[in-house]
């Protein structure tokens, strides 16, 4: 296991570093000027020519990527060019509202996706099959900003249930360890303050869920409906085992691999999904930050977030390949 | 997600079924309800300057946000501007923007596959290793940060697009080539002395029309979302183009007075991207029947 884990770690190594010099390039070979974009269409030459000594870009490529580098493996990103806070900062503050929406909307979907692909595959060709799988259809047609103002309209303005925006109701707060509203409030045991924020997560969470919730569910049907028809199976019925263990110990343990392959692949679009859903219900995570830091033309922050949202995906990547080895002891030896 | 590779190329290749093409798609309900629907779009985005009731850009301030009735179908916008007439216009930028998008990606991606398989070795290597770096970027975010470089705008949300979606198509190319090349067939006619691009118009082509096909139809609805969510984000189309994406942040700011100015995009949106599904799903059934549902 530990070989798996290291020889993954090991193959995750060049990929960063693909990544830190395409998000480095990015900056660097696009076209346009960065120094004129950050000084705007009315910046003087000598402006301009302030602006890119500052930030080094007289200097030779190799020199700049080599001091990015080194920056970025001690752990500092740069300076916000719109806050002057450290970059690091600016994103610190961010990251936990999208952990917080992300987690709970993978969560989410995990849950609900696999029961629905369960439960379509065991009554396949069935009302209830064709009824689930047609509203998972609509569900991976539905963009996140649609579902999301659809929700807000009946769940926030129509039937006023949920806040409309937003992480808590204003003058409220809930100080904590973790900055996640949520999960603060449990720590601290404050009640009131973690019961208002979970009434605030609850709409951005099933927006965010609802399309990962039908691929799931569809993926799962897939590879259940494959596993289902095997003889293993047979056997395990016909040895009078009971519906349920057959189904959930047997067929979904062997159905496992796809779908925690997708579940993996789905985290990333969680991510992309999370800065059209923060935009939406105005939650200042990672995902605003980078609209208003493209909008100010920040680039380290922009380049901040792209290389954390990376490695994010890069280890959720590995964890699945770990977790391959945890469900298939044949990958473990392999 | 398609199956690629020689377990792909050899099904292909075995298949039999000589029933028209056409056929398999129409007797699939649902894809033949899509097939409609595209046309119906296709038709209206074409025809949109004939079609549409008023100007795109046609302000009337007196008619601001209008409910719908007989003089404004779908209603007006704050700027008295026709909903119905801006929805057919954005039907324009919608489908223009994601055959952009399929094309140049699938162009990008097919080339960048095929060199890769076809002379194997470090090439390979170092094009799929390229490949795995632009597949570690969340999509949206990779996508963001080409138009925080290239700056907001209808072509720079293309090509955003597009790049992020080419390694996509540069793994399936290549795994459909690699798989083709080691047929027992092709070895043969290799060692007879064949030429490459024999192989590619003769073995190549055909096999990998079919996946490609798929994918650039699965794409095309993948791409509406993601243009419409780039233009959502102020990222995209620009105003005062019409686009859907657009149309929905607008209306988004007037949800509590106006709801009709988020449900029609809204629901354009789906129903085009609900289409392309359906029409991508009767096509891998009508490709491969081994995967139809069961």
């Amino acid at each position: 296991m530990l070989v798996l884990v290291a020889r993954r770690l090991i193959l995750a190594v060049p990929v960063m570093f693909g990544v830190l010099v395409f998000v480095f390039l990015g900056l660097h070979l696009l076209p346009g000027n960065v120094a004129q974009a950050i000084g705007g269409a009315h910046a003087t030459a000598a402006q301009i020519a302030q602006i890119t000594r500052q930030l080094g870009l007289n200097r030779p490529l190799y020199v700049q990527f080599w001091d990015y580098f080194s920056q970025v493996v001690r752990g500092q990103l740069g300076t916000s060019l719109r806050t002057h806070d450290p970059v690091t900062a600016d994103i610190a503050q961010a990251f936990p509202y999208t952990v917080q929406l992300t987690v709970s909307a993978f969560l989410l979907a995990s849950v609900v996706g696999v029961a629905a692909g369960v439960v379509a595959a065991v009554y396949r060709n069935t009302w209830l099959d064709s009824g689930l799988m047609a509203v998972v259809l609509v569900g991976v047609s539905m963009p996140v900003f649609w579902t999301g103002i659809l929700l807000i309209l009946v769940f926030a303005v129509d039937l006023p249930w949920f806040p409309l925006s937003g992480v808590l109701t204003p003058g409220l707060s809930v100080g904590g360890p973790t900055g996640m509203p949520v999960l603060d409030g449990l720590l601290t045991a404050n009640w009131h303050g973690m019961g208002d924020a979970f009434m605030h997560l609850v709409l951005p969470a099933v927006t965010l869920a609802t399309y990962t919730v039908a691929f799931i569910a569809r993926m799962t049907r897939a590879a259940m409906v494959e596993v289902l028809q095997q003889d293993f199976l047979r056997t395990a019925r016909a040895k009078g085992l009971p519906g349920r263990a057959v189904v959930l110990r047997h067929a979904l343990r062997n159905a496992a691999l796809p779908i925690v392959t997708i579940m993996g692949i789905q985290f990333g679009a969680l991510l992309s999904g999370a800065v059209l859903t923060e935009t939406i219900f105005a939650i200042p995570g990672l995902g605003r930050l980078t609209i208003v830091s493209i909008l100010f033309r920040d680039y380290p922050v922009v380049q901040g977030i792209v290389l954390l949202a990376a490695l994010v995906f890069v280890v959720v990547n590995l964890a699945t390949d770990v977790l391959y080895g945890v469900l298939d002891p044949r990958i473990r030896y392999q | 997600m398609l199956q690629t590779g020689p377990a792909l190329a050899e099904e292909v290749l075995e298949r039999s079924d000589r029933t028209p093409f056409w056929r398999h798609i129409l007797r699939n309900p649902g894809a033949a309800a899509a097939v409609v629907v595209i046309a119906l779009v296709v038709v209206a985005a074409a025809l949109a300057p004939w079609l549409a009731p008023y100007g795109p850009n046609q302000q009337n301030l007196f008619a601001a946000m209008a409910a719908p009735s007989h003089v404004h179908l779908l209603g007006t916008d704050e700027y008295g501007r026709d909903e119905l007439s801006r929805l057919l216009f954005g039907a324009r930028t919608a489908l223009a923007a994601a055959v952009a998008v399929v094309v140049v990606s699938l162009v990008l991606g097919a080339l960048w596959g095929l060199v890769a398989a076809f002379y194997g070795g470090w090439i390979d290597l170092a094009l799929m290793r390229v490949v795995d770096v632009f597949m570690a970027f969340p999509f949206l975010l990779l996508a963001l940060m080409i138009v925080a470089a290239l700056g907001p705008g209808t072509v720079q949300a293309i090509i955003a697009v597009a790049i992020s979606y080419t390694p996509v198509y540069a793994r399936l190319v290549r795994g459909v080539t690699l798989g083709v090349k080691e047929l027992d067939f092709v070895t043969a006619a290799r060692s007879l002395g064949a030429r490459d691009t024999w192989m590619v118009r003769r073995h190549l082509v055909p096999n990998i029309l079919g996946p490609i096909i798929v994918q650039a139809t699965l794409n095309m609805g993948t791409a509406i979302i993601d243009i419409s969510g780039l233009s959502f984000l102020g990222m995209g189309v620009q105003p005062p183009q019409a686009d859907w994406g657009a149309m929905l942040a607008d209306g988004q700011t007037y949800i509590l007075q106006a709801d009709w100015l988020v449900l029609a995009p809204g629901l354009s949106i789906v129903l085009v991207v609900l289409a392309f599904n359906l029409f991508g799903d009767g096509l891998r059934d009508a490709i491969d029947p081994r995967r139809a549902p069961r």
